[in-house]
Order: C-alpha cells, then sequence, then structure tokens
C-alpha cells in the first residue's frame, strides 16, 4: 500500500517538471521535450503504482496498455511536430 | 456534493457562452460558444442525474447527453463547413459587416 | 459490476472529493473564459480540447462514464480537430476583443446567471420515476447496462434518428465545402505509429462496442476510436480508404441496418419493438453497423470530400 503510494508520488514532480518545462523553456523544440519526456516517465511511475493497488490482474494489464499506448502516441506527435518545425525553418530559436 | 457544484458549473458555462455568442462576430468563436454553451447544458443534465441513488446514475440523462454529442458535433462540422466557405467567398469571417455596409 | 471508477480516486467523497470538485469546477470556468474571450483564436481553440477533457473528468465524477468517453472522444478530439482544421483554412489567428461597448450585455448575462441559479438551486426534488422504470423493464431489454438499454431498445427511436442526422450532416459538408483536402506527404514515423497502433486500436474499438452490453461502452464511443485509426490510416496514407462505394456503404449502413430491423420488428408489433428472445442479437447487429457508420461518418466529416482525385484514379 505505500509502495503504492510512494510511486505515485514520485510521479507527481516530473509531471510538474514538464509543466514548468512548457510554461518556461524558449523555444518550441526544448518546451516539447520537456513534456514529452518528464511527462512519460511522471506517467510511468503513476501507473506503475496504480498497478501495485489494482484489485485484479486484467485491471493492472489495462493500466500498463495505456502508458504503453500514450507512449507511442506522444513519441509520434513530438516527432511529428518536431519535423514541422524543421521544415518550416522558423521559430526554433538557439535551441535546436 | 459533486451534484451542486457542477450544476452551478453549467449555469456559468451557460452564462459565460451566451454572452460570448452576442459579443463576438467571428464565425470560430461564436461556434466555439455554442459548443461551450451546450456542454453547459450537458453538464447540468447529467449533474442532475447523477442524483439517483442507483449504481449507473440516470441512464435516460446519460443516453439523451451522449446523442447531444454526437448531434452537436454533426452540427458544428456543417457550421464549420458553411464558415469557411463563407470566408472563401466573402474575404469576410463574420457575418455582421455584410449588414452594416 | 465492478468498474474501474469504483476502485478509483474518482470515486473519492468527503472533503478530499469536494477539494477535487471545486478544482475542476475552477479548471472549467477558467478555461471556458479563456476560450471565449482570449484574442488568440488559435489558443482558444487548443484550450477548447483541454476544456472538453475536463469536462469529460466532471462527467466521470458525476458516474456518467459512457458520456464521459464520448465527450473525450467526440466532443473533445473530434470537434477540436475540426475547428483546428477549419482555422488553419480561414487563416485569421487573431481577432481582437470586442468587449468594451457592451456594458448592457454583460449587465443582461449577470442577470442571467443569478435568476438560472436560482432556478436550480430551487428546483424541485429529484424524481427516480424513469431511473426506476429502466430498472425494472432492464431483463426485457436484452442487455445489461442501463444506458445501451435506453440508445438501443427504450429509446431507440431516438437514436435512429441521429444516426440519420449524423448522414445528414455529412452530406450538408460535402455540399457546402469546396476546398480539397491537402495533406502533407506520409511521413515514416506516422506510417510506423500506425501500422503499430492499428491492431490494438481495431481491439479496443471492437470491445467497446461489444461490451457496451454489460458495461459503460457501445457503438458510439467504439465508433468514435474506429474513426480516429480511419482518419490515422488515411493521413498515412491509404487515401484509397476514402473513395468508391465501399465508403458509402459504410456511412449508409448504420441507417439502413437500423431501419431493417425496426421494419422487421413490425411484423411482430410495431417499429423497432424487438421481441426478448432475440433483443440482445439484435441490438448487437444494429450496434455493429451503427458504429461502422459512425466511424466512417466521423472520420469523412473531418476528411472533407473524397473529391475528384478519389474518384477520377480508378
Amino acid at each position: 500500500m505505500s509502495l503504492e503510494l510512494a510511486l505515485i508520488l514520485l510521479g507527481m514532480p516530473f509531471f510538474l517538471a514538464g509543466t514548468v518545462g512548457l510554461l518556461r523553456f524558449p523555444d518550441l523544440l526544448s518546451r516539447e521535450h520537456a513534456v514529452t519526456k518528464a511527462d512519460n516517465l511522471g506517467l510511468g511511475l503513476v501507473v506503475l503504482g496504480l498497478m501495485l493497488g489494482a484489485e485484479s490482474v486484467l485491471l493492472a494489464v489495462k493500466l500498463f496498455l495505456i502508458w504503453i499506448a500514450v507512449l507511442v502516441a506522444s513519441a509520434t506527435v513530438a516527432q511529428l511536430i518536431a519535423h514541422t518545425v524543421i521544415d518550416a525553418g522558423s521559430e526554433t530559436g538557439g535551441g535546436s | 456534493m459533486s451534484t451542486l457544484v457542477f450544476l452551478l458549473v453549467g449555469v456559468g458555462l451557460v452564462v459565460m457562452s451566451l454572452h460570448a455568442l452576442f459579443v463576438h462576430t467571428h464565425l470560430l468563436r461564436q461556434v466555439l460558444a455554442i459548443n461551450v454553451l451546450g456542454t453547459g447544458v450537458f453538464m447540468v443534465f447529467i449533474a442532475w442525474g447523477s442524483q439517483s441513488p442507483t449504481p449507473h446514475a440516470d441512464p435516460v440523462a446519460q443516453a439523451l447527453v451522449i446523442t447531444g454529442i454526437v448531434v452537436a458535433v454533426s452540427a458544428t462540422a456543417l457550421a464549420l463547413a458553411l464558415a469557411l466557405r463563407i470566408k472563401q467567398t466573402t474575404g469576410r469571417a463574420t457575418l455582421s459587416e455584410e449588414t452594416e455596409e | 459490476m465492478d468498474w474501474v471508477l469504483e476502485a478509483s480516486a474518482l470515486s473519492l467523497f468527503g472533503p478530499m472529493g469536494l477539494a477535487l470538485d471545486l478544482l475542476l469546477a475552477a479548471g472549467l470556468l477558467w478555461l471556458a473564459w479563456r476560450v471565449l474571450y482570449s484574442p488568440d483564436l488559435f489558443l482558444s481553440v487548443v484550450l477548447f480540447i483541454s476544456f472538453g477533457l475536463l469536462v469529460s473528468l466532471a462527467y466521470l465524477r458525476l458516474r456518467a462514464p459512457d458520456v464521459a468517453m464520448a465527450e473525450a472522444a467526440i466532443g473533445a478530439a473530434l470537434t477540436g480537430t475540426l475547428l483546428l482544421y477549419t482555422l488553419r483554412h480561414m487563416g485569421v489567428p487573431i481577432e481582437p476583443p470586442r468587449l468594451a461597448q457592451h456594458r448592457l450585455l454583460t449587465g443582461l448575462a449577470l442577470l442571467m446567471s443569478a435568476g438560472l441559479g436560482w432556478a436550480i438551486l430551487t428546483m424541485p426534488g429529484f424524481s427516480d420515476g424513469l431511473v426506476v422504470q429502466v430498472t425494472q423493464h432492464l431483463p426485457q431489454s436484452g442487455v445489461e447496462h442501463p444506458v445501451t438499454a435506453v440508445l438501443l431498445n427504450f429509446r431507440a427511436y431516438d437514436t435512429m434518428l441521429e444516426v440519420a442526422v449524423l448522414l445528414l450532416a455529412l452530406v450538408g459538408v460535402w455540399a457546402v465545402s469546396s476546398t480539397e483536402l491537402r495533406l502533407p506527404a506520409p511521413s515514416a514515423v506516422l506510417r510506423g505509429m500506425v501500422s503499430v497502433l492499428l491492431p490494438p486500436g481495431l481491439l479496443v474499438g471492437g470491445y467497446l462496442l461489444w461490451v457496451g452490453a454489460y458495461q459503460p461502452g457501445g457503438a458510439f464511443q467504439g465508433g468514435a476510436v474506429l474513426g480516429g485509426l480511419l482518419v490515422l490510416l488515411f493521413l498515412a496514407g491509404w487515401r484509397a480508404l476514402a473513395a468508391g462505394w465501399l465508403l458509402r456503404l459504410a456511412l449508409g449502413a448504420g441507417l439502413l441496418a437500423f431501419l431493417a430491423v425496426g421494419v422487421l420488428a413490425m411484423a411482430g408489433g410495431s417499429l423497432l419493438e424487438y421481441r426478448l428472445e432475440a433483443a440482445k442479437n439484435l441490438i448487437l447487429f444494429i450496434e455493429f453497423f451503427v458504429a461502422l457508420s459512425v466511424a466512417a461518418t466521423l472520420a469523412m466529416l473531418l476528411l472533407g470530400r473524397p473529391g475528384s482525385a478519389g474518384e477520377q484514379q480508378p
């Protein structure tokens, strides 16, 4: 029970860091980097915590699949946005 | 308690979006306002239905709202297609300036 | 009824639950304010999507998971994408706010919120009449989930007309839109994602459709997932999907199946009055085709008219 809570609490600062990065970083690519990397890790920890607390194996598997789906989607979308930014050749600032 | 909070949120959404609907002239903004307006009404429905003690709240209200969401997206799609056509034909994204001229 | 919800934080009660509700409420009102009044339309549209996701959380708090799913997939994601697409083609991202000269309207809005608030607070108590009726007749509906029973049996008439509205809206969109959909060349990354997500996506769509008989889910939620997959497939280069009679058949299948079952049911009773022993299969039959139609229609609302390019090639 306490490990479950600890993992969830451990995951939360990553969301905070990702959000702060999204709001404070100067250019698009580094902001995107902050959101995708920190949030995915944070979500992983939260999902792991929830899986430990899940009352059935099926539920735990579903939670894990949600994390995988988010990983695949956010990785792809991040790539697509980055490619668009690079192709447009603007707004990359000094960060690329 | 959730019921009361979200009933009032629903009222807030309806009032805000009605005001926005009258104040703004840009067509996209008006479509946004109508969508928020609909969401406010749906919120009142669902919040009211959540008072039912059964595990599934009020299924009739939920079925109505699901129907409403699908109809809302249909109407929105049609409205947006019309807005885009108006912009392409007249070069303007509003309706109101035509009456002033 | 062991749905996830019962065990999750979203069924919190007491002060923690109230705190969560108030946080959600404040977030909803603030986001709505920004959506409606921020001078940057692009920002408004993006925030509208976040707003829809918060609304869906609020529906979960109010024990309406079916509605939450529909709102997240259709209300937030699809409407948001439609708005983004239109915004890009209209090309007026910044629009000056027009607030200063409308004191009267602001006064009226305040008056109205007071009136509506008063009406809500003094509404007569909740009546369980319809809920009791649904619960009593649930064993005769052919399904075990009350929301699906209402949608596809007790009020099937509404749902049939809703499917017709969806189809009509698409016809309308096709009639007025003149722009050909211009898409960038499909990137390898996107194609990779689609090939990874397609099988589980189909599984999730099918599962949602099937599970609607017992649990939150159903034709519209499943159809929305499948529609999203269709859009992804299209973006990844499977353009041939959007052309020809197969597409048109998919678009009309839901309404046709509904009508066919409804009219056949007239042999023994009246329109859409299923016999008990056949009800479950009939409902599943209708739901399957409705999900197919919902998927195709939602995708085509987004993708626009398949256009001459798609029709002249074959």
